[in-house]
């Protein structure tokens, strides 16, 4: 697979969702490509905010996509704090919960318009593995 | 991301064109905050809106406490269908009135 290393911080969100689009093939709707923008956005800024905190590290980001089937797998490690975004299942979203939430509704976004997501902690790195099916 | 404000007397019509993700969510979230201040209704025009983040979410959260606690209304015109699918993953539809 494909890799790219940056700074885990908001000035290289642009560098890490354009590494993920520029391997969707032009057969790629434009639907299937937001989606993969926002699941990459969701878990880098995820990273930027709190897994170095108060520090700074990197994030790693490994990508292939493969045709028929057509699909994408994109891997986002860090080297910060272990944290397992899918432990704490699906966000609530009644009216209540939408008031009083600070967070959590990224990676609720993320399971949402992924078709697999997949997380382990393995020699000290957080491993967050994406699949999406065209 | 662009924005256009049409005014008409109390009400504000604002033009959305891009993306609203991390990295302008908070420039965004003042202009909305501004606008939340001087109009008792606010109409969001979202057609040209492509893209909005978890982060952009935050934004129209505060516009719509803001305007909930003056009791004013936050009004979605024209929601893309990109946008409109991450309103309705988060709940985020109950926000606005739409039109």
């Amino acid at each position: 697979m494909d890799n790219l290393k940056i700074p885990a911080d908001l000035d290289h969100l642009e560098e890490a969702v354009g590494f993920v689009e520029n391997h969707l093939g032009d057969a790629w709707p434009m639907k299937a490509r937001m989606q993969v923008r926002l699941a990459v956005e969701e878990i880098f800024v995820n990273i930027a905010s709190y897994a170095y905190k108060p520090g700074t590290g990197d994030a790693e980001i490994l990508c292939q996509c493969t045709e028929e089937p057509d699909r994408l797998e994109v891997v986002i490690c860090d080297e910060g704090y272990p944290f397992d975004p899918l432990s704490r299942g699906e966000a609530d979203i009644s009216e209540k919960a939408l008031m009083e939430r600070i967070g959590g509704l990224g990676i609720h976004l993320v399971i949402h318009v992924m078709d697999e997501v997949r997380y382990v902690y393995e020699n000290g790195r957080n491993i967050l593995t994406m699949i999406k099916l065209m | 991301m662009e924005m256009k404000l049409i005014r008409r007397g109390t009400t504000g019509e604002l033009h959305l064109n891009g993306f609203i993700d991390a990295s302008n969510s908070v420039e965004v979230e003042e202009v909305f905050l501004d606008l939340t201040d001087r109009f008792d209704v606010l109409i969001m025009d979202m057609e040209k809106l492509e893209y909005v983040s978890s982060a952009g979410l935050r934004a129209f959260k505060r516009a719509y406490m803001a305007m909930r606690h003056k009791h004013g209304t936050l009004v979605a015109k024209n929601v893309s269908k990109a946008v409109m699918e991450v309103f309705e993953i988060t709940g985020f539809t109950r926000l606005f009135k739409f039109i």
